[in-house]
């Protein structure tokens, strides 16, 4: 959705003198939600949940976390992880020791805590099962110039397995997470259905050294990366539920799309007792390119 | 079942027909029948007036010039007059049956004097309600975006029709989607009436001569849509003469030539094309040389007089868009081409056939590496119909026929070099109807028409409808009458598209096994009043409109390429209820009209917000234009439309909640807020430099603000987080400031 918005405002601004001006909206107060959200891998790690409450929309503080709530994790294997609230990072509950998931195996999450100050605990549970990873055979940067901008393009080497699947890509610069989840990439097989994908092209950035031809309003629909950068592609074979909340949630972050989107509405999580969120498992298989 | 119903209908139709001629037939009565011809060309003159003094009786010729009514005997005076021809009176001595043919001459004026195409009176005597009819007269006198006046654009203006989004050509009738308007130029369907992503039609002014906007009870006639018919005619009328009218404004550029080949042929060509890509190759920044973006529409005609009794036409329109750059395109375009043949049996029985044919394609090419592709839609229809006509003049003003449409859909497949094609299935369907009206007048006082439209509808299964309009007009005095209708029509085939401004990448889908047919039931009456010898027309209208099985789509719906289109689909019930006043001045030097609309559209779809109601897309509670064109001198007239809208409901996000920094929205509820109110005002001045001349040539210039106080209206609301703080804020994307333009109009 953030190439049809590009493409929209794009033609906006050719057509028309399209401008953006600051807005106060009074926009009233929905009843506070638990907010749960939680990825296993097949990593060894300590595989971790985080809690939250939801605020009004503009409210100025940031989401608080919650505190205090029980939380296990039972493996279709019967194994019980119990997860405990990390001390500096309040809300997020870890694994006591490291963890690791195995694709194939199912996940089940409970959540147990008096959100509605009831005086009892309220049960929110999940279930997900691991995917197998999707294995790329090799991964290129390519560079793509159009209308004067220098786009790198990431173009993937790989045999998509038969059946429908569902795909997120996520990438790092220097190690570091370049692309939270509103810029994960979304792929589904629908096209290439059990195909050789022969240098597919995946997702693109922008170039940090053109970053001042962007309009500022328009930046925040790209992730900019520099020549020379060395980028980690991660794919990851996901269900569809998350794969769905991965895109509702990019479709509505920035509001309407009148001429490609339908009206605004929730996004759909897979966390019992109207709380809001994801817990999903999937095992992700890493390739290192560097940008030309 | 079906049968029965049908059967039983068919017995009241009979039965009515023959209680009305027992009742009402009285006083000697005489038919004048005829043609109205344009002098010299002998061209038919559809849509012209007749006006009878002595009776105050209007008529208007149908597309073949031709009218028919019936008087008690005596002596007439009939008046004709037609946008841009001289009046004409003629007196008649009724005595006997009557055979006329009246000629009008050409005004050979640009500044053409705003009368509209039709009785003076037909605002009271008319028995269709819900009606709005312009003349392209009318419509380019008014302000227009970027100086190019669009009949769409003309027709949001009117009472109970709404813009869907700023500068769109998309509207909506009554709370209806744009997809339930059904629009036809010269009879064939346009699917998509949209040029550049919407900001302009694809009616090109000079080749209109008029249109009509029926708000849902439409014409027997036609019909598969639920909330309007726009009927859009070309221009019939030749000059004695080869002629050429046309105008060069900032976007675009037209010229439409017309003449005749002998006395029996007439012919018409017109074209447009915008050139904002002409401009950009000439600029300076290289970077923009590579985007490409213009649109071009040919309208083309023939009209030939097989012998008194039998004409043929043919018309034909293509128009294109592209907008695209070195590494990708997009285009679309509309196709709509006829064939009739109109033939006269008797006095009494005429009848039209005709082959139309309506085609809506896009594409899209990327010839990105990684990702070279073209997609492809495409929407074809093929239609024949048959209408007649029959009017003995006192029992039947009658209207049968027939109409079958072989749609063939395939609403998409994507190729490319290194992947396997991927297709959506074709979807086809016949659509067939029949169809019978008539329209009495009972006492001098009390008019009625009732008909039935069977129409059915064939793909993996079969769905029939029996669609019953009735309506009257009770005249109260010789400058006012009541009117009330019913109409119902159905809808099989509908848009999948779910955002609030239509988007070129059209996708219709069928009725079918799992998609019950649409079905709206419009009950109105209004009172309509004329003053100053129907220089004003007034009237106030009522309607209530009941919506079944009607559709709307899961929330987050997936609608681009997927084989499972009807899993999105979400149907339930909707209504629209709303009064409309109409205040309009036809005359002087200072006409236009001003009308309020109060109304509410909304759904109720059991998996759509809860199941609970909630507010169409379209809805707008308060609706106010004002049209006022002012004369100032015979070089100058100066036109402003004002218009104000009650916003459009939106949905914003009462909550939040975070991943890893990134704040996402929870709503509450699916259109619980509203934009801010719309308001624009715009301005014009035509100038005509010599009124008076008599040289062939002659021309004028328009200079126009669009949006003169520069209101800034939202056309979307925004929310994105501050860089430093993360807090979140809102901004609204407004599309036009104040706009100013200059075009020049000629004619020779």
């Amino acid at each position: 959705m953030k190439k049809t918005n590009k493409v929209l405002l794009l033609l906006l601004i050719i057509v028309g003198t399209a401008c953006t001006e600051r807005i106060d909206l009074d926009l009233k107060t929905g009843d506070p939600a638990l907010v749960i959200y939680g990825n296993i891998t097949d990593t060894l790690s300590y595989q971790s949940v985080s809690i939250s409450r939801s605020v009004p929309y503009f409210a100025s503080q940031e989401n608080s976390a919650v505190s205090g709530a029980k939380v296990t994790i039972t493996t279709s294997d019967n194994q019980i992880w119990s997860l405990y609230e990390d001390e500096q990072s309040k809300g997020l509950y870890q694994t006591e020791e490291l963890k690791a998931g195995k694709p194939g195996e199912t996940y089940h999450l409970r959540v147990e805590y008096d959100f509605d100050d009831g005086g009892d605990l309220e049960l929110y549970e999940a279930t997900t099962t691991m995917l197998p990873p999707f294995t790329m055979d090799s991964v290129k940067i390519k560079t793509i110039e159009d209308m004067g901008f220098n786009v790198f393009t990431v173009n993937v080497y790989a045999q998509e397995p038969e059946g429908e699947d569902f795909y997120i890509s996520k990438y790092y610069v220097k190690d570091t997470l370049a692309t939270k989840l509103n810029y994960y990439g979304l792929m589904k097989d629908q096209l290439i259905d059990g195909q050789t994908l022969n240098g597919l092209m995946v997702y693109y950035f922008a170039n940090m050294a053109e970053i001042e031809d962007y309009q500022e309003d328009d930046r925040k629909y790209y992730t900019f990366i520099t020549s020379g950068d060395e980028v980690t592609i991660e794919f990851c074979r996901v269900e569809k539920g998350f794969f769905n909340f991965v895109e509702q949630a990019q479709d509505v972050k920035y509001g309407e799309n009148p001429m490609f989107g339908g009206p605004p509405s929730n996004i759909q999580g897979n966390i019992s007792n109207g709380a809001v969120g994801y817990f999903t498992a999937f095992s992700p298989s890493q390739l290192k390119a560097i940008a030309p | 079942m079906l049968n029965l119903k049908f059967a039983l209908l068919l017995f009241f139709f009979t039965f009515l027909n023959v209680l009305f001629h027992q009742l009402f037939a009285q006083s000697q009565r005489i038919t004048v029948e005829g043609v109205i011809l344009e002098k010299g060309s002998e061209a038919p003159l559809p849509g012209a007036t007749l006006f009878i003094e002595e009776t105050r009786q209007g008529y208007v010729s149908d597309e073949d010039g031709r009218f028919s009514f019936s008087l008690k005997t005596g002596d007439y005076t009939l008046v004709t007059s037609f946008v841009g021809y001289q009046s004409r009176k003629t007196k008649i001595k009724a005595t006997e049956n009557l055979i006329l043919e009246i000629r009008m001459s050409d005004q050979t004026a640009l500044d053409e004097v705003v009368v509209t195409a039709r009785s003076k009176e037909a605002n009271i005597t008319n028995l269709t309600m819900g009606v709005e009819r312009l003349s392209i007269g009318e419509i380019k006198k008014l302000p227009a975006l970027m100086g190019e006046v669009d009949v769409i654009k003309a027709i949001q203006l009117l009472p109970g029709v709404q813009a869907t989004s700023e500068g769109s050509s998309g509207f909506s009738v009554r709370g209806g989607s744009p997809d339930q308007n059904l629009i036809l130029l010269d009879n064939t369907t346009v699917y998509n009436a949209s040029h550049l992503m919407g900001f302009f039609s694809v009616f090109n002014n000079d080749v209109i001569s008029d249109l009509e906007l029926y708000k849902g009870d439409i014409p027997l006639k036609q019909g598969g849509r639920l909330a309007s018919l726009l009927d859009i005619k070309t221009i019939d009328t030749q000059p004695e003469r080869f002629s050429g009218t046309g105008g060069v404004g900032l976007i675009f550029s037209r010229l439409v030539l017309q003449g005749n080949a002998g006395n029996k042929t007439t012919w018409m060509i017109g074209g447009r094309r915008s050139y904002a890509d002409l401009f950009l190759k000439l600029s300076n920044d290289e970077d923009l040389r590579d985007l490409s973006l213009y649109f071009y529409d040919l309208n083309a005609k023939m009209t030939h007089r097989l012998s008194q009794r039998d004409n043929i036409s043919l018309n034909l329109y293509y128009g294109q868009d592209h907008f695209g750059t070195a590494l990708y395109g997009f285009n679309y375009g509309n196709m709509a081409n006829a064939l009739t043949w109109g033939h006269l049996y008797n006095d009494r029985l005429y009848s039209r056939f005709g082959m139309h044919q309506s085609r809506y394609k896009y594409w899209l090419n990327s010839e990105i590496e990684g990702a070279k592709m073209t997609w492809k839609s495409t929407i074809e229809d093929w239609m024949f119909r048959a209408d007649f006509t029959y009017n003995d003049n006192h029992l039947f003003n009658l209207s049968f026929g027939g109409t079958t449409t072989w749609h063939n859909f395939k609403p998409g497949i994507v190729q490319s070099e290194d992947y396997e094609d991927f297709k959506i299935d074709n979807l086809s369907a016949l659509e067939t109807a029949l169809y019978a009206s008539n329209e009495q007048q009972l006492t001098d006082l009390l008019s009625v028409k009732y008909g039935l439209r069977w129409s059915i509808f064939q793909n993996h299964r079969t769905y029939h409808t029996i669609e019953p309009r009735v309506g009257f007009v009770y005249r109260l005095t010789d400058h006012s009458s009541l009117k009330a209708n019913y109409a119902n029509n159905t809808q099989y085939i509908q848009l999948a598209n779910s955002s609030s401004s239509s988007s070129p990448l059209d996708i219709w889908f069928l009725s079918g096994p799992n998609i019950k047919p649409q079905k709206a039931h419009l009950w109105s009456t209004g009172y309509f009043h004329n003053f100053e010898e129907n220089n004003y027309e007034a009237s106030m209208e009522m309607y209530y409109k009941n919506l079944q099985n009607v559709i709307d789509f899961a929330d987050h719906a997936d609608l681009i390429l997927n084989k499972e289109l009807e899993t999105e689909v979400r149907t339930g019930k909707g209504k629209a209820y709303g009064v409309e006043f109409m205040l309009r001045k036809n005359k002087g030097k200072v006409n236009g009209f001003v009308n309020y609309t109060l109304s509410r559209a909304e759904r109720t779809i059991p998996a759509i917000n809860e199941g609970k109601t909630y507010l169409s897309p379209y809805d707008k509670t308060n609706t106010i234009n004002v049209v006022v064109n002012y004369e100032l001198s015979r070089k100058i007239t100066l036109s402003g439309t004002w218009v104000y809208a009650t916003g459009t409901p939106a949905t914003y996000p009462s909550g939040r909640f975070e991943i890893d920094g990134e704040y996402f929205p929870i709503y509450s509820g699916r259109n619980e807020y509203r934009k801010p109110d719309y308001h624009r005002l715009d301005l014009s001045c035509t100038f005509v430099p010599n009124p008076g001349s008599k040289k062939r040539f002659r021309s004028e210039w328009s200079f126009s603000i669009y949006n003169a106080y520069g209101r800034k209206n939202p056309y979307m609301i925004t929310f994105n987080q501050e860089a430093d703080t993360g807090v979140p804020y809102a901004e609204s994307v407004y599309l036009f400031n104040m706009i100013p333009s200059i075009t020049y109009n000629f004619k020779f």
